[in-house]
C-alpha cells in the first residue's frame, strides 16, 4: 500500500455520511471505484434482451398499455444519468486498490464505525499475532483523538493490515505463543482495559507523548489540512 | 478535499519513498506510541514494555519487511 492509496482512503473517510453510504451502495451493486461495472467473479457481461415492438403492432389494447409503460422508464434513466454523483468523477489513483474494494465493501456494508474487526486468520497459531496487532490499533484509537487521526481511517488501516499480514502468515509455519509472548498479550489486554475505562489517563499520556503524536499527525494529516470537516484544537 | 499538489510533490515534502509499504510504518509508529502509553499507565514500575517492542518487531514486523 503506497502513500497515494492512503491519501485516497483518507479522502473517502473524511467525506460526509451520505456520500460514503452512496459509495457503499455502488460497491454492493458491483461498481468499481472508477465508475465502470466491476466483475468480482470475472464473468462475461450479459446483454439484456431488447424489447420487441411486434406486440404493439399485432395486439390492440394490451400492446398499447405495454408501450405506455416503456416510455417513462427511459425518462427515469435519463434523469438518473444527469444527476451529479460525487464518486463518478473520482478517479482511482492506482489499480492495486481494487484489491481492497471488496474489503472496503464488507466494511461499509457492515457497521462502518463498529470497533470490532471483521477479518481474522483461520489457523489457530496465527490468532495471537492478530490479537497483538488488534490490541495495538485499539489502544491507539482510544489514545489518538479525532482531530489528530480520524477513527475511520485507523479502522480501515487495521482491516488492510490484517488482510496483508494474514496473507503472509499463510505461507509461514504457525505456532502457539511462548510464555513471554503470552505475558505480553495479557499485559496488552490489561492496558487496553485501563485506557478504555479511565479517560483522564488519556490526557496525561497525550501530554507526555506529544512529540510522537505530532509526528503521527504530520505523517497522516497532510491530505486534509484544508478540509473543513476537521477542527484542529 | 483533493490535493492541489501532485503526489510526487507530497513525497518530496515528506521525504518519503514511494516503494515502501505504509501499513507497516503506521503499525510501527502506533506500536511505539502504545509502548510509551502503557509504560506510563503502569507507573514505570516494570521494565517489561521493552520486551513488548522486541517481540512485536521480531515476530510480526520484521518478517513482513523481509517478505517485500
Amino acid at each position: 500500500m503506497t502513500m497515494i492509496q492512503v491519501n485516497f482512503l483518507i479522502q473517502i473517510c473524511t467525506r460526509q455520511k451520505e456520500q460514503y453510504l452512496s459509495l457503499s451502495l455502488k460497491l454492493s451493486e458491483g461498481y468499481n471505484l472508477v465508475g465502470e461495472p466491476y466483475n468480482y467473479l470475472n464473468t462475461p457481461p450479459t446483454k439484456k434482451p431488447k424489447i420487441s415492438t411486434t406486440t404493439d403492432r399485432n395486439g390492440g389494447g394490451g400492446g398499447g398499455g405495454g408501450g405506455g409503460t416503456d416510455e417513462p422508464d427511459l425518462g427515469d434513466r435519463n434523469r438518473t444519468d444527469t444527476t451529479p454523483d460525487p464518486f463518478v468523477n473520482m478517479k482511482c489513483p492506482n489499480k492495486e486498490i481494487e484489491q481492497y474494494a471488496l474489503l472496503l465493501a464488507t466494511r461499509f456494508n457492515h457497521d462502518f464505525e463498529g470497533e470490532e474487526q471483521i477479518l481474522w486468520p483461520a489457523r489457530k497459531g496465527d490468532i495471537w499475532k492478530a490479537e497483538l496487532v488488534d490490541a495495538v490499533f485499539h489502544i491507539a484509537m482510544n489514545l489518538l483523538t479525532q482531530s489528530f487521526v480520524p477513527r475511520r481511517f485507523l479502522l480501515l488501516v487495521r482491516e488492510i493490515a490484517m488482510y496483508e499480514f494474514s496473507n503472509h502468515w499463510k505461507r509461514v509455519k504457525s505456532h502457539l505463543p511462548n510464555f513471554k509472548q503470552r505475558l505480553v498479550m495479557l499485559d496488552l489486554a490489561r492496558c487496553d482495559e485501563m485506557i478504555g475505562s479511565s479517560p483522564p489517563i488519556i490526557n496525561q499520556v497525550m501530554h507526555t507523548q506529544y512529540p510522537l503524536n505530532r509526528m503521527i499527525s504530520m505523517f497522516l494529516n497532510v491530505s486534509f489540512l484544508k478540509g473543513s470537516s476537521f477542527n484542529f484544537s | 478535499m483533493w490535493l492541489d499538489k501532485e503526489p510526487k510533490e507530497v513525497f518530496e515534502i515528506l521525504g518519503y519513498p514511494e516503494d515502501t509499504d505504509i501499513v507497516i510504518d503506521i503499525t510501527y509508529l502506533l506500536m511505539n506510541l502504545v509502548m510509551g502509553a502503557c509504560h506510563h499507565i503502569f507507573d514505570y514500575t516494570t521494565n517489561f514494555w521493552v520486551n513488548f517492542g522486541q517481540i512485536f518487531m521480531k515476530d510480526i514486523l520484521n518478517p513482513m519487511v523481509d517478505s517485500w
